[in-house]
């Protein structure tokens, strides 16, 4: 008896939706299990995954099968309905679970996988590759292609469901990745999922942070595209397929959207992977360069567990704002670490060094001593600890860049075939420039990942914004390509030139003719840095963060502090200037001679000094035509003859006060100068002196 | 174009105040720009030179700086030269500029050494009588000030321990200045003898300790090595008459590196001329030229180091 078709399909609808069932139990476990942190899921399955899957979970069935088998066949537009109707229905009633739609979307992901693997970023090309998969490379007709594509739209919808189920668990289930692209309205849900890998969501991350981005606000995908090409150029960050489509026009039309809608939802954590946030761990040299590991603070995360793979557990604990953990003084430093590099996990983070044949050491403002980074710094001290493999190589390198540098072997780490280099200070742009090695971008400082401005003398800094003082403009930086120079066209305010970016550096406070006060632009890679530069602050807000005196009373005598009383020294200012300070009076030098009285009858001639030991370094400021006379309080009479004139100078003079005194010297030097000066009291003294005399 | 000393008084101005970490990366950051390679700790060095020339006071342990205020005074036995001190904004230059009353400013380079970072000019007023100057400081909105020196000299209070330290946190590195070779080394050993230490404490600010008798006291690089000086029998201050016949009370005040002055004893020094300290070389000494000696005497007193002459 021939099989009863309707039975025999009866039972079959039941096997596929069995297998459905199963697929989407098994992904919704792998991709939106239950999870403590809010990390990113990301429903990535390519051919290889879902084999795995398949026979990883004992599947009856591939996820291929599952999909294809509940396709409706006899339809333009409503191929997928068997499969997102009874999900609408399940989704109601079950709104914890996620949309019974995963096996579906997964197809369409592992479509998006064949499509990047060809290259082609299309639409037409997407239906051919979702075909492919569904008919299980068996060929089919243009008839279904052209059914599933016209079916879609509710495909794009199911991805938007998935996407809204996910936001609505508050990260309980993973943080949403789906994202849509305008220029590939339905394509874009599944290409969203398949063309970053984790690890370059995981790079991405990390690369934020590098270019400074605020978590949650908006960029340009377009800049962001591009910084990200040349900060990962020649490293071996992201994976080929990301690469590859940052590219390729079509591919960049994907990835650009994809990218600012990752910066705008970015948390500020950067991550190792998809599950664990990365803690930089480093190699911290004390001055006698005795080595410890420390690891980089992540902010949010204060108080973890890591360990290591021998087992030990270390407690990470952050202090206040430290920007290092606490807790791997037990850490024991084992050289083999410099070659083989030192991994750490814990619960959603991962403490990592990375092994390079160059360490670069800077000197560390927190902790003291030197601590491993990740480039150099122009104009900064640097120890470099360099493999002997690229040992000749750096020698060459320095031998122009920083002939100061001292090389010497490891005795202090135990590290053999590494050799130390001290003092290696970068400050020659060209000599590092010239050298195109895989060495000289390790060396190269590449700190920023797009144009900045960097030094300058900022004014009003409480204004926000950059203002500079005129003749202080700041230096732009060019980001290199990930270490090797570029050429880069720069306009300055409209003005276009081609520079190299060399990762040093250009100076605007050195231009002949400097920058006129006032607004400048500088645009390069696509970015515009405005600032502005002014002669003064005057009619600027000003905050005043200190004001600084020397205490010249109480316990802090002596000492210079933040003080808002009145008795301290600041700058030459002296509180309580004193009266009892003796008068001076100039004397010209080619005087024949020069006298002073008081109004006591007192009378002291003077001589004039020879010339003091310093009076070359004055000899701009001073003719040398005075010299200094000591004249006591309350004050007196400074007399000078010259070519037989006397000059008679009033020096606060005080009403005469002689008493019973006649003194002869007094009053024949007032006498001889009676025509010195025609000063009333002048007169008064004459008047005594000839009176004394008569 | 403005010479980069002067332009970082005048920065330094218009911003009045504030921490010192980005005024000390302007300066180094400007002498790049003019193509000096700032040597080791020049940032420092500039920092205590602006502050001895007056132009800034400076709180190194809370790390903020102001700008000190304008000031003429005088320069004891100059024949007939005072110095203006404190802010250089643009608003004083421009007064100093525009005033026609025929008083002569004259900006006197200071001398640098290698690697230094450029000091603005010393302001070097020549006056003609005795009531040119408290109206020069009128005409210029600046404080008269009959003589910085002598004045600040009689303030000079007479170097004390600071108040009680917390001991040093242990397995922290901490360094002893050795007053044979005036420098700071590792201290290794468990217990710890009197002197100055230099250490990083719990809070990881670097700070200098002096210790006697068990007990820990607050103090600074320059007052602690005075204190550890204290009864040394090589005293690090000299002074040196001037040659010139007349001048026999005033002369160079010589101080060894490893010793430097604090804040103010540098400042009444070096305003005793105007100019900053030049480097002795060959004897690894800071001179200070014009100091009369009743304030090199009260300067070293204050210090509890007798005044040696030099030769």
């Amino acid at each position: 008896m021939p099989p009863d078709l309707r039975n025999d399909r009866t039972v079959r609808v039941s096997d596929a939706s069995t297998l459905y069932s199963e697929w989407q139990k098994v992904l919704a476990s792998s991709f939106f299990g239950p999870r403590d942190d809010s990390s990113p899921a990301v429903l990535f399955v390519n051919d290889g995954i879902a084999v795995e899957m398949a026979s990883g979970f004992g599947l009856p069935g591939s996820l291929a099968d599952s999909v294809q088998a509940l396709i409706a066949q006899d339809t333009r537009t409503k191929a997928f309905e068997p499969i997102l109707e009874p999900a609408r229905v399940q989704s109601r009633i079950r709104p914890d679970e996620p949309p019974q739609t995963l096996p579906l979307l997964a197809a369409t992901v592992i479509a998006a996988t064949r499509m990047i693997g060809d290259g082609k970023y299309r639409s037409t090309n997407f239906f051919d590759r979702l075909a492919q998969f569904l008919t299980a490379d068996r060929g089919y007709s243009q008839h279904y292609r052209d059914m599933l594509s016209s079916s879609f739209a509710p495909v794009a919808q199911a991805w938007r469901d998935l996407d809204t189920w996910l936001r609505s668990r508050h990260g309980r289930h993973g943080a949403s990745t789906i994202v849509g692209s305008q220029a590939n309205p339905w394509i874009g849900y599944p290409l969203s999922q398949a063309l970053m890998l984790e690890s370059d969501r995981a790079a991405i991350t990390q690369f934020f942070e590098r270019a400074g981005l605020t978590p949650g606000s908006p960029a340009s995908g377009e800049r962001l595209a591009a910084q990200i090409q040349l900060w990962s150029q020649g490293r071996a960050l992201l994976s080929r397929q990301f690469r590859h489509a940052l590219e390729d026009r079509a591919g960049r039309e994907i990835v650009i959207p994809l990218l600012a809608d990752m910066a705008t939802a970015w948390d500020g954590v950067v991550r190792e992977s998809a599950r664990r946030r990365l803690s930089r761990l480093r190699l911290h040299l004390d001055r006698r360069l005795n080595p410890t590991w420390v690891a980089e603070a992540i902010s949010g995360s204060d108080d973890m567990i890591v360990c290591g793979a021998d087992g030990a557990e270390y407690r990470l604990l952050r202090h206040d704002e430290a920007p290092y953990y606490a807790g791997l003084t037990d850490l024991v430093f084992r050289a083999e670490a410099l070659e083989d590099g030192l991994r750490l996990h814990g619960n959603g983070i991962a403490a990592v060094f990375r092994p390079s044949p160059i360490i670069v050491f800077r000197q560390d403002k927190y902790l003291g001593g030197w601590v491993s980074a990740e480039n150099t710094e122009p104009y900064e001290q640097h120890l470099l600890l360099v493999h002997t493999t690229a040992e000749a190589e750096i020698d060459r390198i320095l031998e122009t860049a920083c002939p100061r540098a001292k090389k010497t072997p490891d005795n202090r780490l135990g590290a053999q075939g590494w050799v130390w280099y001290q003092a290696v200070v970068l400050d020659e742009p060209e000599a590092l420039a010239a050298s195109g090695s895989e060495t000289a971008r390790l060396l190269r400082p590449s700190s920023a990942t797009r144009p900045i401005l960097v030094g300058g003398l900022k004014i009003a800094t409480s204004l926000g914004g950059a203002n500079y003082l005129q003749g202080g403009e700041p230096d732009v930086f060019l980001p290199t390509a990930g270490g090797d120079v570029r050429s880069v066209v720069v306009a300055l305010d409209g003005i276009t030139e081609t520079l190299r970016a060399t990762g040093f550096p250009f100076p605007l406070s050195t231009l002949d003719p400097p920058l006129a006060a006032g607004s400048h632009t500088v645009e390069a890679d696509g970015v515009t840095l405005q600032f502005n530069t002014r002669t003064t602050s005057s009619g600027l807000p000003a905050a005043i963060i200190a004001d600084v005196g020397i205490s010249i009373a109480g316990a802090d005598a002596g000492r210079s502090s933040e003080s808002s009383e009145t008795e301290a020294i600041r700058g030459a200012a002296v509180p309580g200037t004193s009266d009892e300070f003796p008068l001076i009076a100039l004397a010209r030098r080619r005087a024949d001679r020069v006298v002073t009285i008081d109004h006591q009858g007192n009378t002291h001639t003077h001589e004039a000094p020879g010339a003091p030991q310093w009076a070359e370094r004055m000899q701009d400021a001073n003719g040398q035509l005075f010299f200094e006379v000591k004249i006591s309080q309350p004050g007196g009479w400074l007399l000078e003859l010259t070519g037989g004139r006397w000059r008679v100078t009033a020096v606060n003079p005080a009403p005469l006060d002689l008493g019973s005194r006649r003194l002869r010297t007094w009053s024949a030097t007032v006498t001889a100068a009676a025509e010195g000066s025609s000063h009333p009291l002048w007169a008064e003294y004459v008047a005594a002196a000839r009176g004394a005399s008569s | 174009m403005t010479e980069p000393g002067d332009l970082l008084l005048t920065w330094a101005s218009e911003v009045g105040s504030g921490k010192l970490r980005p005024l000390l990366d302007g300066a180094e950051w400007l002498a790049r720009a003019h193509g000096i390679r700032p040597g080791p700790g020049a940032a420092g060095r500039w920092v205590r030179d602006m502050s001895s020339l007056g132009f800034i006071d400076v709180d190194w342990a809370s790390g903020v700086w102001s700008i000190s205020p304008l000031v003429v005074t005088r320069i004891p036995q100059s024949d007939g030269l005072a110095v203006i001190a404190g802010r250089r904004d643009v608003e004083a230059a421009r007064r100093e500029e525009d005033d026609e009353e025929g008083v002569l400013v004259t900006p006197v380079p200071n001398r640098l050494a290698e690697g230094d970072i450029p000091l603005p000019a010393s302001r070097i007023v020549a006056y003609n009588s005795h009531l040119d100057l408290p109206q020069l400081a009128e005409r210029l909105g600046a404080q008269w000030v009959p003589c910085f020196a002598l004045l600040a000299a009689h303030r000079i209070p007479v170097l004390t321990k600071r108040a009680p330290a917390a001991p040093p946190v242990r397995g922290e590195p901490i360094e002893h200045f050795g007053l044979a070779d005036r420098a700071f080394t590792e201290w290794r050993e468990r217990s710890y003898s009197d002197g100055l230490y230099r250490l990083r404490r719990s809070d990881r600010k670097k700070v200098y300790q002096f210790h006697e008798a068990g007990e820990w006291h607050h103090t600074t690089w320059e007052e602690g090595v005075y204190l550890a000086l204290d009864k040394s029998p090589h005293p690090p201050i000299r002074w040196r008459r001037d040659p010139a016949q007349g001048r026999e009370s005033i002369g160079q005040l010589i101080v060894e590196w490893g010793a430097p002055l604090p804040p103010l004893h540098s400042r009444v020094a070096t305003l005793c001329l105007g100019l900053a300290p030049t480097i002795g070389s060959t004897a690894e000494t800071m001179v200070y030229d014009n100091v009369p000696k009743d304030v090199a005497k009260k300067i070293a007193h204050s210090l509890k180091q007798p005044l040696a002459n030099a030769l």
